[in-house]
């Protein structure tokens, strides 16, 4: 496929970390370098630290230890490892999505002040949902109402996942025969936990089956919740146009960054910066304005909703610091790296973190609270303008960078632009890919990281690989945001995606590449899946649709999380680099292969760009092979006669 | 000393887990085990270092070469062999950090203390070995990259991969071919002037090239090229 020649390139992210390299600045690179070369048995999955008897690894070369003291084997140690990823992953969204519970909650009960309910329309659908009666209730009444059931998802003491059943049928059952329908979001994590401590669980199938439930409870349940509840205290977003790289940071402007994946937090510093308040005080410190500007999830929750600008993505936290122009670096929870306290404090930008749940030595702490979001948000603007004056105009470097990007695309929405306001569904999506112009539906996800090479932008190679080969692809995360600074959400892009998918695309009006959101939000994935399902003629299960799923560098545990949740809703999804489990050789056949038989998805990992490009291209034809619609098939007059033969 | 044994390293065992290094340093520190060795002051320091070698990772440590390059280099002779197969030896006493001996080893045998006053350099473990134990580094590897054998029990594998003129009392089956990219190669002759066996075809402005036959796989070469050019495979 593509050739090393034409291998898309960021030259910005170079010339930043060449510039930062000749001041002596440390960035993330450097310090990967210096722990290379990485323990293989942390690599591998063969290191287990569960109990007092060990440390104990296994030797993967069969000479040494088998097993560890207290005779775990190879497969035992590996699918323990596993199961204690996927709970650091799922414990992090379901977290952040109590969080968000709890503020509508609050919101309802008119306790959060400067928080609103935005999106009527759907609290109503998700009460409907959850079985919760909407007639006769107020829109705060209701508020408190899905609030209190959706907190009670957490740890309900019987039953199964509300949002579960939003899954087709079929998928439904698929999970009741394996055993692993998600029951409660904590109680699966504690189980894990449970499971993995030492002499309870040890057998590898037994203890992934619980590992998969557990992945379904944060995907139907956690991130689902976070991802419902958020829209509607925040707006369901729409397709609308935002800007994305370092370039959105203003010279002669307060930059305030919000980096972290909480919007309970970043929309509040939104607003406060809008407060004309705030700019007075803004202009008296000699600025023309304020400028909010994300990194990572928190920038994908207020860019699809508010087309604020993205200053970039996580592996890009650090350049936005070295531009000299970050006035405050504003944190809350996840994928933020120490190592920003250090070099923040070589700058003039304030470090500051929010979140109760979240300190980093060396930063100012400003606590977060939703019973006062708004004053505490204009404390910390405040830092920011603070900060303002003590720029060293010397150092001020904001690269002339930036692709505008449209970007917002809900499921909701994109019912919307498929059939309109009267007739929204997903009717054209399954007719076009069952008459064969767009091959199929690529969710291409997640993190990026150093172990990636400087200027290296494989989600780039990827994305373009699978439109030119007809495939529309759905992104959230950091892997969106590295396409949509490198121009792939704009309309020009439109030539590089095959004449099938251009055809839909140009006839709908809507890109090949549809920003979805943040991480969270792959949970909407799982929705517009089980509606192309219940729409009709590509099957009766998720594992029946021409989709694959792919994360290239993923980094953290939420991505392991997210992958698993999609392979047990039935989804192919291959990952870049390595997953810990290649030291087992039963679990990774398990994982990559016998799981298939089980929920209908398996996971891929270890491979390139293309290698990646040409596996899932290649599942999704076989996918359409089975369904038949790989030929053309004349069409069927039905008469009269004929529909009452029909049986349904 | 009476003749001691060899260490066996095979990279493509090394699993990078760094043990070794642990081990190396607590063996050499006051307390001779790990909690006391981290509370040292200075802290004990490890003679050999895990860094990666091409795509692989591999333990670096002195070859106690039978011609060292460090021995002349000293300017207070505190570097001295006592004769073939026998370990070099560096007298603490008498050296002055100096760094002689650190700009000569092509093999990052031997680097600075932390606090740059004296070398550190592995010693093969006399302490140990005269009390019959083996090498704080072939005791602490888990996967069999380090061993530590008598000369007696080396195979004849192995003993033909002594390495010649470096590792006398290090024997390195590297199961690694050295290939020079010549994309990448400037043709400074620097991998040339530190083959031990005279390997590599040199010429200026040609890409350099590695005469197979005649590579005892020392790796110097890649230790020492300064543009990386020098693939492990």
């Amino acid at each position: 496929m593509a050739d090393d020649a034409q291998k898309p390139r960021d030259d910005l992210s170079l010339n930043v970390l060449a510039d930062m390299a000749s001041c002596g600045l440390e960035t993330t690179w450097d310090r990967y370098e210096a722990q290379v070369p990485q323990c293989g048995f942390g690599k591998s999955g063969l290191c287990c630290r569960h109990c007092n008897m060990g440390p104990c690894n296994i030797d993967p070369f069969g000479d040494g230890p088998q097993t560890g003291v207290c005779g775990a084997d190879a497969d035992t140690i590996v699918a323990r490892g596993f199961l204690r990823t996927i709970a650091g992953g799922a414990a992090a969204h379901s977290d952040h999505g109590r969080g968000v519970c709890e503020l509508l909650l609050a919101t309802g009960r008119g306790e959060a002040p400067g928080y609103q309910i935005k999106d009527e329309e759907k609290l109503h659908f998700i009460a409907q949902s959850m079985g919760i009666e909407a007639e006769g209730k107020s829109k705060e009444d209701l508020a408190i109402a899905v609030g209190e059931a959706a907190l009670g998802e957490f740890g309900r003491p019987s039953g199964t996942l509300l949002q579960a059943a939003r899954a087709p049928a079929r998928r439904q059952e698929v999970w009741a025969k394996a055993g692993i329908t998600p029951r409660a979001i904590d109680r699966e994590i504690v189980e894990a936990m449970h499971r993995t401590s030492m002499g309870v669980d040890q057998d590898y199938h037994h203890l992934l089956l619980h590992g998969q439930r557990m992945a379904l409870a944060d995907g139907w349940g956690g991130s689902m919740l976070a991802t419902e509840l958020q829209d509607i205290l925040f707006g369901t977003p729409d397709p609308c146009l935002g800007e994305i790289n370092l370039g959105v940071l203003k010279k002669d402007q307060v930059n305030v960054i919000v980096h972290g994946h909480e919007p309970i937090l970043s929309e509040m510093v939104a607003l406060a910066a809008q407060d004309p308040g705030m700019i007075e005080e803004a202009k008296a410190a000699g600025a023309k304005g304020i400028v909010v500007a994300g990194i990572c999830c928190t920038a994908n929750e207020l860019l699809l909703r508010h087309g604020i600008p993205v200053a970039g993505n996580m592996k890009m936290q650090e350049l936005a610091i070295a531009t000299g122009a970050v006035d405050a670096m504003v944190v809350d929870l996840q994928c933020i790296m120490q190592g920003d306290v250090a070099l923040a404090a070589k700058f003039h930008t304030r470090c500051i973190t929010t979140s109760p749940k979240a300190k980093i030595r060396g930063a100012t702490h400003i606590e977060f609270d939703e019973h006062n979001a708004l004053e505490t948000a204009k404390q910390v603007v405040r830092e920011a303008i603070q900060a303002f004056p003590k720029r060293d105009p010397a150092r001020v470097k904001i690269p002339d960078a930036k692709s505008a990007a449209v970007v917002g695309f809900s499921h909701e929405a994109i019912k919307y632009m498929l059939g309109g306001r009267f007739r929204a569904s997903y009717r054209p999506l399954n007719d076009n890919i069952i008459n064969g112009r767009i091959r199929g539906v690529a969710g291409v996800v997640g993190c990026v990281q150093p172990k990636v090479e400087k200027g290296e932008i494989p989600y780039v190679e990827l994305v373009k690989e699978l439109v030119a080969n007809d495939v529309l692809v759905v992104q959230t995360g950091c892997a969106a945001l590295d396409c949509g600074r490198s121009g792939l959400m704009l309309p020009e892009f439109m030539d590089a995606a095959g004449p099938g998918l251009r055809e839909v695309c140009e006839t709908v009006g809507m890109p090949p590449v549809l920003h979805a959101g943040s991480c969270v939000d792959n949970s909407r994935i799982l929705i517009a899946l089980a509606e192309m399902v219940a729409e009709g003629g590509l099957g009766d299960d998720i594992s029946t649709l021409p989709v694959a799923g792919a994360c290239f560098e993923w980094m953290h545990e939420k991505a392991i999380s997210i992958g698993q949740y999609f392979v047990s809703s039935g989804v192919f999804t291959a990952f870049g680099i390595t997953l810990p489990v290649f030291g087992s050789p039963n679990v990774t056949k398990y994982l990559t292969e016998e799981i298939e038989q089980e929920v209908g998805g398996k996971w891929a990992f270890d491979l390139s760009a293309s290698q990646m490009a040409a596996a899932m291209v290649d599942h999704i034809n076989t996918k359409r092979a089975a369904l038949g619609i790989d030929k053309k098939q004349e069409r069927v007059l039905y008469d009269m006669e004929a529909r009452r033969q029909l049986k349904f | 000393m009476t003749q001691p044994g060899m260490l066996v390293i095979r990279v493509k065992r090394c699993i990078a887990c760094k043990r070794c290094m642990i081990e190396c340093a607590v063996a050499h520190s006051q307390s001779r085990e790990l909690v006391g060795a981290m509370q040292e002051t200075p802290r004990p320091e490890p003679r050999i270092r895990v860094k990666p070698l091409g795509e692989f990772s591999a333990p670096y440590q002195c070859r106690h070469c039978e011609e060292p390059p460090c021995v002349p280099a000293c300017p207070k002779d505190a570097l001295s062999k006592e004769g073939p197969g026998m370990p070099v030896v560096l007298d603490l006493e008498s050296c002055e950090g100096v760094g002689a001996c650190v700009k000569k080893c092509p093999f990052l045998g031997v680097v600075k203390s932390v606090d740059g006053t004296h070398a550190v350099k592995c010693d093969l473990c006399s302490e140990r070995l005269e009390r019959g134990e083996i090498p704080a580094c072939a005791a602490a590897c888990p996967t069999g990259a380090i061993t530590y054998k008598r000369p007696e029990e080396l195979t004849d594998e192995e003993r033909a991969s002594c390495s010649g003129s470096p590792g006398a009392a290090l024997v390195r089956k590297e199961e690694i071919v050295y290939r020079i990219d010549p994309d990448a190669c400037i043709a400074c002759m620097k991998c040339a002037r530190v083959c031990p066996a005279d390997a590599i075809e040199s010429a200026k402005k040609t890409p350099h090239k590695i005469i197979e036959e005649r590579c005892v796989k020392c790796g110097a070469c890649y230790v020492n090229c300064p543009v990386d050019a020098v693939q492990a495979l």
